[in-house]
């Protein structure tokens, strides 16, 4: 055996990593009859979520889906992926990220990474066995045994002891007005003030505080950023 | 969050602030708690940050909970600035001897700061490293970057990882990860720096032992 076999027969354990949330288009509208984002054409297709971000992934698994709609149908988040793309697909088309990527499409889906309408139609079927099911093929055919998940534990993964969980403590530790951290993409923080806004909220009513410090908002219509 | 089934913390506190949590007197933290938000000035609020942050760390100690810290690149657009996200600005806690028990895992090799990040890993017993994501920024510098590493600090702490944040994400970076190590192995083998049992235990760590003592997984 080769030491390259040797090594893809170890069951791994990932130490860091984001979950994912994934979207079957044709799925969502089927639900609804508000406009679907369908995401970016090509072998990008399956990362239209934005997935690494847990407010993203929040939202996806908490909201009912015409918000999700909604939301993905945000212009600010639009023109940021369209600008994301531009950027893969121009100067950076032949990082190895993208052809990774075109070869994994190929690898979990069967899809053919040339064909912009099968990968989508491909990723589409695998989108509709669920998150749970699609992550799961694919951290089987990588051979991870286990992934250590940090931030947020989308719904359709809690339970599962595949995934174990790594919360963030940064939200405990910024617990005064933000505002100042404020850049023109969405930071870690600002995803911090909405994913953790219910904790804080239970916080101060376990404690029965009623000052201004514990009315943090959540905006869903704010301008996001690229990935 | 530990009886919810937490196994260690995660620190994004870098995409908006230095790295360096040195201590902070509680009197001082306090006042700058009570301040208004409006009235407290950028170094209250930093003071009070550094104040929360080590009593966090000293609670990771209690409960033997490993602390990942983001302290590599990360978008310019989003607030980070590398010289805030060098581990190097970490020293003042590994220096602690109250936090000396502190397992900090270093994200992502450290990258651009990779060399740092595993000169102190070398030095100190409690920091980590993380290799995720570098895999899929660049197969070479993390292939290069791990081959440096395994030269020079101790194999226990050096952990795969993959930062996926979707299906294909996870697949890609175990696969470039796969070739990376056996790269390095298949080179050190043809050496005879190591023999074929050597090896092959090395892997075993990186890819999965070293994640589960770290993290005490059973």
């Amino acid at each position: 055996m080769s030491i390259q076999s040797f090594i893809e027969s170890i069951p791994a354990i990932d130490a860091h990593s984001h979950a994912a949330h994934v979207v079957a288009p044709k799925a969502a509208e089927e639900q609804t009859s508000a406009p679907v984002y369908t995401g970016l054409p090509g072998s990008l297709n399956g990362q239209r979520a934005v997935m690494n971000f847990a407010e993203v992934a929040d939202l996806y698994s908490t909201l009912p889906m015409d918000d999700v709609l909604a939301i993905q149908a945000d212009r600010h988040r639009l023109a940021a992926h369209t600008e994301r793309l531009s950027y893969l697909q121009g100067q950076r088309r032949h990082t190895a990220m993208e052809r990774e990527l075109r070869d994994a499409y190929r690898d979990l889906y069967g899809a053919n990474p040339d064909d912009e309408t099968d990968v989508a139609a491909k990723y589409e079927q695998a989108a509709r066995a669920g998150l749970r099911q699609m992550l799961g093929d694919a951290l089987d055919k990588a051979n991870i045994q286990q992934a250590i998940v940090m931030g947020y534990l989308p719904k359709g993964l809690q339970g599962d002891t595949r995934y174990l969980f790594v919360p963030n403590i940064d939200p405990f530790v910024f617990p005064k007005d933000n505002s100042r951290y404020k850049t023109e993409g969405a930071n870690e923080i600002e995803v911090f003030d909405y994913v953790y806004a219910p904790i804080w909220r239970r916080a101060a009513e376990k404690h029965g505080y009623t000052g201004g410090d514990f009315e943090l908002t959540c905006n869903l219509s704010r301008p996001s950023s690229p990935i | 969050m530990i009886g919810q089934g937490a196994i260690g913390f995660k620190v994004t506190a870098a995409y908006v602030r230095p790295l360096r949590f040195d201590a902070v007197a509680r009197e001082d933290a306090a006042r700058a708690f009570a301040t208004p938000d409006a009235a407290l000035s950028d170094a209250g609020y930093f003071a009070l940050q550094n104040f929360l942050m080590r009593f966090i760390f000293a609670e990771c100690v209690k409960h033997d909970k490993p602390v990942q810290i983001h302290a590599a690149l990360g978008g310019p657009p989003a607030g980070l600035r590398l010289a805030d996200a060098d581990p190097t600005n970490l020293e003042s806690v590994f220096l602690d001897h109250e936090l000396k028990r502190l397992k900090v895992l270093i994200l992502h090799t450290g990258f651009p700061a990779h060399e740092r990040a595993g000169y102190l890993a070398s030095m100190y017993a409690n920091v980590y490293l993380d290799t995720s994501y570098m895999q899929l920024y660049s197969p070479t510098i993390w292939t290069r970057t791990i081959r440096e590493w395994l030269e020079h600090v101790p194999v226990n702490k050096i952990l795969f990882g993959t930062d996926g944040w979707s299906p294909e994400t996870y697949y890609a970076a175990a696969k470039i990860s796969h070739c990376g190590l056996a790269q390095i192995l298949d080179d050190w083998l043809a050496a005879r720096w190591l023999t074929a049992t050597e090896a092959e235990r090395l892997a075993t760590q990186f890819m999965r032992d070293n994640v589960r003592v770290l993290y005490n997984l059973p």
